[in-house]
C-alpha cells in the first residue's frame, strides 16, 4: 500500500467515525461564513465539510482537516474515473455525501424544525393571516370617492 | 583430625563462628539503612521533578497572561474593522488572530490539559477565522454580514479567555503553580 493510500485510509477512518458520532448526536456541526460549509472543532484540530457545484453542474463534496493554525493539512473529496467510457465513482463518495447531509442537518437544526412542524400540523396551529394595511389600499382614506379627480379637502 | 572436627557437637562453636552470627544482624541493619537512603533519594528526585513542573506551569501561565491581552486587542480590532467594513483590514486581523490564538491554545493545553472547553473555543475561532479569511478573498463585494460567524466564534473565545484570566491571575502571581 502506497503512502497516499495509507493517508486516504486514515481520512476514511476519520470520516466514518465522524458520521457515526454525528448520527449518535455525540458531536455538533456549525455553519460558517462560507456557503454550504460546515465545521466541527476539537481541541487542537477541526474538520470542515463542503459541497461545491461547478459551472457544469457537477457536485463535489470535500472533507478538510485543519490544524491548530487553521491550515488545511489533509483532505478527501468525491471523485470518479472513466472506465470504458463509463463514469465509475470512488467507493468513498457515498460516505462523504452521507456525512455532508448529516452535518448539514445538525448545523441547521433540521430535526428540531421538523419535529416542531409535525407537532404544529398535529395540533392544527393556524398561520397568521395577512391583513392589507388600510393606508396602502386606500390612498385617500377620508375621501368619499377615492378615485374621483376632486381633491379630498 | 577432620573426623574429630566433624564429630564435634553443634553447640561447640568457636569465636570465628560467633563473629559470623553477629555479622548477620549487622548485615540486616546495613540493608535497612541502604533502603532508607535510597528512598530518601527517590523522594528528593520526585520533589525536584514536581518543583520543575510547577515552575514550568508558572512560566506558561505568565506567558498566557502576556499573550491573552494581545489576543483580546486583536479581537477588538477585528470588531472595529468589521464596523467600518474595511474588508482587507478584517482579513489581516483574522490572520493575526489565527497565529496568536494558535500559540495561546498550544501553551494553554501544555499548562493545563484539562482546559478542554476553552481550547475547543479557541480552536474553533482559529478555524472559523481561516474559513472567513478564505471566503473574503473570493468575494470582492463582501460586507460585514460575511464575517459574522467568525466574529461570533472570536467573541465567544474572548469571553472564555477573560474568565480564564480572572480565575488564574491570582494563582499566577502568587506562584501556586496550579493553572
Amino acid at each position: 500500500m502506497s503512502n497516499t493510500d495509507d493517508f486516504r485510509e486514515q481520512m476514511l477512518t476519520m470520516v466514518k467515525s465522524l458520521l457515526a458520532a454525528t448520527k449518535e448526536g455525540k458531536i455538533t456541526w456549525a455553519t460558517t461564513d462560507a456557503d454550504d460549509k460546515y465545521i466541527y472543532s476539537g481541541t487542537r484540530s477541526s474538520v470542515t465539510i463542503e459541497d461545491v457545484w461547478d459551472r457544469f453542474g457537477d457536485r463535489t463534496t470535500t472533507v478538510c482537516l485543519l490544524n491548530s493554525r487553521g491550515v488545511v493539512v489533509d483532505s478527501l473529496q468525491t471523485e470518479g474515473s472513466q472506465v470504458d467510457d463509463k463514469f465509475v465513482p470512488a467507493p468513498w463518495n457515498d460516505l462523504l455525501e452521507d456525512l455532508y447531509h448529516a452535518a448539514r442537518r445538525v448545523a441547521h437544526n433540521v430535526d428540531d424544525a421538523l419535529e416542531s412542524m409535525m407537532s404544529d400540523i398535529e395540533r392544527g396551529t393556524p398561520s397568521p393571516t395577512l391583513q392589507k394595511k388600510k393606508a396602502e389600499s386606500d390612498p385617500w382614506p377620508n375621501a368619499k370617492d377615492p378615485w374621483s379627480d376632486e381633491p379630498p379637502f | 583430625m577432620f573426623l574429630a572436627a566433624v564429630s564435634q557437637h553443634w553447640y561447640n562453636v568457636g569465636w570465628v563462628d560467633w563473629l559470623a552470627v553477629a555479622a548477620f544482624p549487622l548485615t540486616l541493619a546495613g540493608l535497612f539503612f541502604t533502603w532508607r537512603q535510597a528512598r530518601k533519594a527517590s523522594n528528593s528526585a520526585e520533589a525536584a521533578r514536581q518543583a520543575v513542573q510547577s515552575t514550568q506551569q508558572q512560566i506558561r501561565a505568565k506567558q498566557l497572561m502576556v499573550l491573552i491581552p494581545q489576543l483580546l486587542w486583536i479581537a477588538s480590532e477585528i470588531d472595529s474593522a468589521i464596523e467600518i467594513e474595511n474588508i482587507p483590514l478584517v482579513r489581516r486581523y483574522l490572520h493575526n488572530w489565527r497565529l496568536q490564538a494558535g500559540n495561546v491554545n498550544g501553551i494553554l493545553l501544555a499548562a493545563d490539559p484539562n482546559e478542554i472547553e476553552l481550547a475547543t473555543a479557541l480552536n474553533n475561532s482559529v478555524s472559523m477565522a481561516a474559513i472567513t479569511e478564505g471566503s473574503l478573498m473570493k468575494r470582492p463585494q463582501a460586507t460585514r454580514s460575511d464575517c459574522m460567524k467568525a466574529r461570533d466564534a472570536i467573541t465567544s473565545a474572548s469571553s472564555e479567555l477573560n474568565i480564564w484570566v480572572g480565575r488564574n491571575s491570582t494563582e499566577a502571581t502568587t506562584g501556586s503553580g496550579a493553572t
